[in-house]
């Protein structure tokens, strides 16, 4: 048998025990979850719900940035009819009743 | 270890994607032995050794779902330990040491000195080759990668494969005539 073939006999089906906590260590990382989330069947559906997830919110929380009469209608619809115009309408009155005040120190 | 004690890979398999943990442990226990007999020869020390069998397991199982059953799932194994033992040394030497880039002609040993020694022997005269060297001998003479193919996978050019691989088979050369003189 040539040189080559016989060190390959040699090395090749070579079957060494390995030191006991080899497992252990394989199987803290098996633990960590990484093989679980990667092995799912449904793990690549979670995922793009995910991401359909927050491209919603984001485009939401655009459109609301963007758009007033649907900032002002949900504005309404958390915080109840007229919420807004009320801020609106007792801006002025009060900086009225300090200029008032002003000039009566005076 | 005999492999007949295990359930067949087709099972073992199926049980390590349900993430059943004691199918886990089977699959390592079954074929742990061969891996790390692949590990040491291309580990300088046992603890480097171990670095790859644990990396090159944990690949397996989370690869798992692509190994499309053609093949023998061993030899799809072995190729993991392999690529993960490249890999560790590609990290830590960042280059292979290219000491001869002159291509040397390969002369064939005294193939009867070989029978005298017991693999272990062998394999620490292999483990004690420098790094690049014993690489590339693992890769040619044992897992029968072209020097094409390992210039490739190393990075390296197909010279160098070829000069390598003749400077190793030489120092083990060297190696078992020494031995074989005491």
């Amino acid at each position: 048998m040539e040189w080559n073939e016989k060190i390959k006999a040699h090395l090749q089906q070579l079957e060494v025990a390995p030191p006991d906590d080899c497992w252990e260590n394989v199987s803290a990382e098996l633990q960590k979850g990484k093989v679980v989330q990667l092995s799912s069947p449904y793990s690549k559906a979670i995922s793009w719900l995910k991401y359909s997830a927050a491209a919603v919110v984001i485009g939401l929380t655009m459109f609301t940035f963007i758009n007033e009469p649907f900032r002002n209608a949900l504005q309404n619809a958390v915080l109840g009819p007229g919420t807004k115009a009320a801020i609106i309408d007792s801006t002025p009155a009060n900086r009225t009743d300090s200029i008032t005040l002003k000039d009566t120190v005076r | 270890m005999a492999s007949n004690q295990f359930p067949d890979d087709y099972d073992l398999i199926r049980g390590c994607l349900q993430n059943n943990a004691a199918m886990q442990k089977k699959l390592y226990d079954k074929y742990a032995a061969k891996m790390y007999g692949i590990a040491l020869r291309y580990a300088h020390s046992q603890e480097d050794a171990k670095d790859i069998l644990q990396d090159g397991f944990v690949k397996v199982y989370k690869n798992l779902n692509k190994y499309k059953g053609t093949g023998s799932f061993e030899g799809w194994m072995r190729r993991i330990m392999v690529n993960t033992a490249i890999e560790h040394y590609r990290k830590k030497n960042n280059t292979y040491e290219i000491q001869e880039s002159h291509e040397e002609s390969i002369t064939d040993g005294d193939s009867n000195a070989l029978d005298k020694l017991a693999a272990a022997e062998i394999l620490n005269m292999v483990k004690a080759l420098p790094n690049g060297y014993r690489t590339v001998f693992n890769l040619f003479a044992i897992e029968g990668y072209s020097h094409k193919e390992i210039a490739e996978m190393l990075n390296i050019s197909e010279g160098t494969s070829k000069s390598q691989y003749a400077r190793a088979k030489a120092l083990l050369q060297e190696k078992i005539r020494k031995q074989e003189n005491k």
